[in-house]
């Protein structure tokens, strides 16, 4: 049947012209031959004549070439958002390509596509009896998680909701076998006391959740699990999880670790501070004494009234009064000096290698004048063989410095008409010091503080820095050093050195 | 057997793992490991010709980082008070700590321990200060969970005092 020309018109412009026809020629080769219309509608402008279609319209891959002709393909997307109906017919030159546009079609189809889904949900949703959104099978979530997910069915009861996790079976071997009415506060007390507040929880509120914190169980073999309770509630179900987010709780726990080291390091840096503050005051108020005396003395003769047979004695205290100060400006400098490791040369080599016993008998020397004052004997190495060496590891102008710092504590701490007495001994490669005195021995409770930096057991005339220069010095050099108090009475300060090596 | 539940409190790294560790293990270690959250231990002691059995709360420091939360000691019978004798403010956390579980959960047996005996050296809270607490009816247990000394007299202490 073929329509009368007004119709065919008509048809044209109501049914074919609103939906933008264009058209397309090709060969039998699928080169393009010829092509007119509303092609930019479909975003079909730069095409080139004789080159394959299917290379210039993209849509038509894997259509080309048709196997039946003609051929309606229905609703392509040939551009983005833009469908067509595209019709293929075969002509006398080849194949023709019609699309028509049917994008309002399709967007129709796809809205009451999408009432028929809706509909459908809530037909699927009303038989199940729950909300959710989907048909995933949310227990099976829990055991992905590693949470132990349960329900409560009554006081501290509970049903697990699926597989317990591998965690939770090393805790609680059980659990494997039960899954319903269990009741997990009997197993982990601390999840007993906060069941309790889960309780008051569940029934105060619905909505929200309650957390436990962490705590710790360990299984039978000492390893521990650090867990996690929260209390929930979804509709009228109401929910425990136990979760074990591992690494959660070893980053939580590496911060406050770190936090804390760090606060306890700053409390005793600041202990620190203090007690140097301490040392400090104390170190310049025993330097203040000595300059006092010395004061008195230069105003006395500026004044001009000291008897000529006093002023001997008047400049020999002043002097005396000077080094002892010159002495502790001493010990301070070569305790922070030797703090600092500026002192840190020391010999190893025997030719090198300062001799011990004839170190002490030089700094004996020196020191003879102030025992001799208070009438104290000093004997050094009544048993020791001159001609025999005695080396030891070390520096020679700092063994002097320990010698000194040794015997001027002895000679301040004993009484007159005493002895003090040096000797030495030699054992397995080091040579042993000793320093007796016949004084009042050192008090109980100031043995074990003696060598440590802020000791202030000397009354005055000390800054506390000799000793500690000591044993840092002696320590250095890889000897040690100590003292105690002597049966016989006095105090006994000893230090050994190893002998270096040949 | 009767059950009771004690909690250990107190600023941080002044000893109540150790503590727990020393009395419940015989074991002690100078590593400092923070502990984050709650640690029970179970320990079985005798008081009279009763035996009871100690649930040991190992609760975590209280400092700007953890509050400790009260709800914890719900149900508790009793608490140690830990205090590290050579850390001064140790000894007014431990206080403060004190007045808010007053608050919040009421007036229980409590010991108060000043730790780290052993650290004489460096100690820093005054005995002074210490002996006023004790008119003030505190009981205080000097300890050391490295030497041991008072360990066990604090939580024996305490286990008569809640039975
Ligand atoms: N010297 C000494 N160190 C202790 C003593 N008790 C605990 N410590 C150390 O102090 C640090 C903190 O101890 P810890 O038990 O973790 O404290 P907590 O934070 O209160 O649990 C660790 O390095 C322990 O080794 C003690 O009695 N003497
Ligand atoms: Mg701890």
């Amino acid at each position: 049947m073929s329509l009368p020309e007004q119709l065919l018109a008509y048809t044209q412009t109501a049914f074919v012209d609103p939906r933008h026809p264009a058209y397309l020629l090709m060969n039998d080769e699928g080169s393009l031959l010829e092509w007119g219309g509303e092609l930019s509608h479909y975003s079909l402008s730069s095409l080139a004549q004789n080159e394959p279609v299917s290379a210039q319209l993209p849509f038509l891959e894997g259509l080309l070439p048709a196997e039946t002709i003609p051929l309606e393909l229905p609703s392509v997307e040939v551009a983005a958002g833009v469908y067509a109906d595209l019709h293929i017919l075969t002509g006398d030159r080849g194949d023709w390509i019609l699309p028509l546009d049917a994008t309002e079609a399709v967007h129709e189809q796809q809205k009451i596509q999408q009432k028929l889904n809706e509909i459908n949900l809530r037909k699927t949703n009303n038989q199940s009896g729950t909300s959710s959104p989907t048909e995933i099978p949310w227990h099976a979530v829990f055991p992905t998680l590693n949470i132990a997910a349960m329900v409560r069915v009554d006081e501290h009861e509970f049903n697990l909701l699926s597989a317990p996790p591998s965690w939770l079976i090393k805790l609680w071997p059980e659990a494997v076998s039960l899954r319903e009415r269990i009741r997990p506060g009997d197993v982990f007390s601390f999840l007993e006391y906060f069941l309790i507040e889960a309780e008051t929880f569940w029934e105060s509120s619905s909505s929200g959740q309650l957390g436990s914190g962490f705590w710790t169980e360990a299984d039978q073999h000492g390893h521990e699990y650090q867990l996690e309770a929260t209390a929930t509630a979804v509709d009228d179900t109401k929910l425990l999880l136990i979760s074990f987010p591992e690494q959660v709780f070893h980053d939580q726990q590496e911060i406050l670790q770190k936090s804390r080291e760090i606060s306890l390091t700053h409390e005793r840096t600041l202990q620190e501070i203090q007690k140097k503050d301490v040392l400090l005051h104390c170190i310049v108020h025993d330097l203040k004494s000595p300059l006092s005396t010395m004061k008195g003395v230069l105003d006395l003769l500026a004044a001009g009234i000291i008897k000529p047979e006093r002023m001997e004695s008047m400049i020999a205290s002043g002097q005396q009064q000077a080094d002892r100060q010159l002495g502790m400006i001493q010990d301070i400098l070569t305790a922070f000096a030797a703090e600092m490791g500026a002192l840190d040369s020391h010999s190893v080599r025997r030719v090198d290698a300062p001799d011990v016993v004839r170190c002490a008998r030089s700094v004996a020397d020196g020191l003879e004048p102030a025992y001799s004052r208070r009438n104290i004997r000093l004997v050094v190495g009544s048993r020791t063989e001159d001609a025999a060496d005695w080396p030891v590891v070390g520096e020679e102008s700092r063994l002097e410095r320990i010698f000194t710092n040794l015997l001027e504590n002895a000679l301040r701490h004993t009484a007159e008409g005493t002895a003090v007495t040096i000797d030495f001994s030699r054992k397995n490669g080091t040579i042993l010091t000793t320093i007796e005195d016949e004084g009042p021995g050192i008090p109980e409770g100031l043995v074990d503080r003696l060598f440590e930096k802020f000791s202030q057991g000397e009354q005055g005339g000390s800054t506390g820095l000799g000793l500690y220069f000591c044993r840092i010095t002696v320590e250095r050099w890889g000897g040690a050093i100590g003292a105690q108090n002597r049966d016989e009475g006095g105090a006994r300060f000893w230090f050994d050195l190893p002998e270096p090596a040949n | 057997m009767i059950q009771k539940k004690i909690c250990m409190l107190g600023a941080f790294a002044v000893g109540k793992t150790s503590l727990v560790g020393r009395f419940v293990r015989s074991i002690f270690s100078d590593k400092y490991q923070t502990t984050v959250g709650v640690k029970i231990d179970k320990k079985i002691v005798s008081v009279g010709d009763e035996q009871v059995n100690m649930m040991l709360w190992d609760l975590h420091g209280e400092d700007e980082f953890q509050k400790v939360r009260m709800s914890y000691l719900r149900g508790a019978s009793g608490y140690l008070l830990v205090a590290d004798g050579t850390r001064k403010d140790t000894l007014d956390i431990a206080l403060s700590l004190h007045e808010t579980i007053q608050e919040s959960v009421g007036t229980i047996p409590c010991i108060l321990v000043v730790n780290k005996s052993d650290l004489s050296d460096d100690w820093e809270i005054e005995k002074s200060e210490l002996d006023d607490l004790a008119t003030n009816h505190w009981e205080i247990i000097y300890s050391s969970a490295k030497s041991g000394e008072g360990v066990e007299e604090a939580f024996q202490s305490l286990a008569r005092q809640v039975v």
